[in-house]
């Protein structure tokens, strides 16, 4: 595998129109598929079917696209649905110029998604600010910086401050030659706001809902292991119906706040691809995903 | 752009482990964590280029060897120092959680 040189498609137009049209093949075709990268000789994953195969060296010598970024192509494509993954996949290639430098990408994305305000995440986005400005920072700091926030994770409980700190720590890396980085980051990031409170259920409700549910559990081991379908959002309602009511209703929240997540970061890749090149028309990213990036 | 974690099978692998640091990755193919971690460990064969190779067994074609190294479920990794197996941690675990844990062994 050899490196691509002269930045993105080794700036040429006509390799670029060729993985492009692969890309549309396959949409056409209905072999452009979700899930762990995959190529099976007749479809794949978006990065299976550039590569034949699931190689993300393969592919960033392809395409000029940093390893960081390869590697999260597929993740995000698996994280959307139908058409939009569709045209996730297909802006992906078509928002960057032939010749465009990418080196920089994954470090704007790591930015984008690192809250700032807490002072040992402040310290990495420092860190990928340095980068970005062409300084050079000693493997040592980086180190430093790290344990610092595995110390502070060994210490801090369940919530949305330590899904923070493991998203820094995820960051903790300077994203040039990182190749896990962006995928590590995406887990957690996505993963924030499903933590976030809701007012109208409580821990305290979690706590008795999990209770009910664990009952259930128990109660229908026999139907179970006689292969009887057991329904449990009924047995739910039958047994505390304003509870199962509102755990319903909290359990929805977090499924659209994880999957509104998931388009946003997906928005966010694009927007920073796009914006790559100059002139680009940076509402690419919006109008493929229907939605403001970040 | 090159891959330094290289792919062993069971043949090679007495060979493969006999001389220095080794970190052996148990995975297979259908395994989604374990496909999870393959880009960390790319990370980790990077950063300790010269302390530590990094190999990696798919399980599902070799699967004698998982037998023979007493692992019932993937991912494990394994550390040899020189043959012999130093440490070894099962389940997924982040770039910097593994780092550790590498730093702590070697």
């Amino acid at each position: 595998v050899s490196e691509a040189g002269s930045g993105a498609f080794a700036g040429d137009p006509a390799r670029k129109a060729a993985l492009l049209a692969t890309i549309e093949r396959h949409i056409g075709l209905g072999t452009l598929r979700p899930g762990l990268t995959a190529w099976d000789g007749t479809g794949g994953t978006p990065l299976g079917v550039v590569v034949c195969g699931s190689d993300a060296a393969d592919y960033t010598a392809q395409t000029g696209y940093p390893l960081a970024l390869a590697e999260l192509l597929d993740p995000l494509f698996s994280m959307l649905n139908g058409e939009e993954a569709s045209r996730f996949a297909r802006e992906w290639l078509a928002v960057v110029a032939p010749g465009a430098d990418l080196s920089g990408v994954p470090t704007r994305i790591v930015l984008s998604l690192l809250p700032d305000g807490e002072p040992l995440v402040d310290a990495i986005i420092d860190l990928h600010r340095s980068v970005l400005e062409g300084e050079s920072v000693a493997r040592g700091t980086w180190s430093a910086a790290r344990k610092a926030l595995l110390a502070a994770l060994d210490q801090e409980p369940d919530g949305p401050r330590r899904l923070n700190l493991a998203l820094a720590e995820a960051a903790s890396w300077p994203a040039t030659t990182s190749r896990s980085i962006l995928t590590a980051m995406a887990d957690i990031w996505c993963s924030i706001p499903v933590a976030a409170e809701n007012s109208d259920w409580t821990e305290a409700d979690e706590d008795r809902a999990q209770t009910v549910l664990k009952s259930l559990w128990d109660e229908q081991r026999a139907a179970r292991e006689t292969g009887v379908h057991v329904d449990y959002p009924a047995l739910f309602a039958e047994r505390d119906g304003e509870l199962a009511r509102r755990f319903e209703t909290n359990l929805a929240l977090a499924n659209s706040r994880y999957q509104e997540r998931r388009r946003a970061l997906a928005a966010i890749a694009l927007s920073h691809l796009a914006a790559t090149t100059p002139g680009a028309d940076n509402a690419a990213a919006k109008r493929a995903l229907g939605i403001a990036a970040r | 752009v090159v891959n330094k974690v290289q792919s062993l099978d069971e043949a090679g692998f007495d060979a493969a482990i006999a001389t220095g640091a080794v970190l052996l990755d148990l995975w297979a193919p259908w395994c989604g964590p374990c496909r999870a971690l393959a880009p960390v460990l790319e990370d980790v064969a990077a950063d300790f280029a010269d302390s530590l190779s990094v190999r990696k067994i798919d399980v599902q074609a070799n699967e004698a060897l998982m037998g023979r190294l007493g692992v019932s479920s993937i991912p494990t990794l394994i550390l040899y120092r020189d043959g012999v197996e130093a440490a070894r941690v099962t389940g997924t675990m982040s770039r910097a959680r593994l780092t550790a844990w590498i730093e702590e062994q070697l």
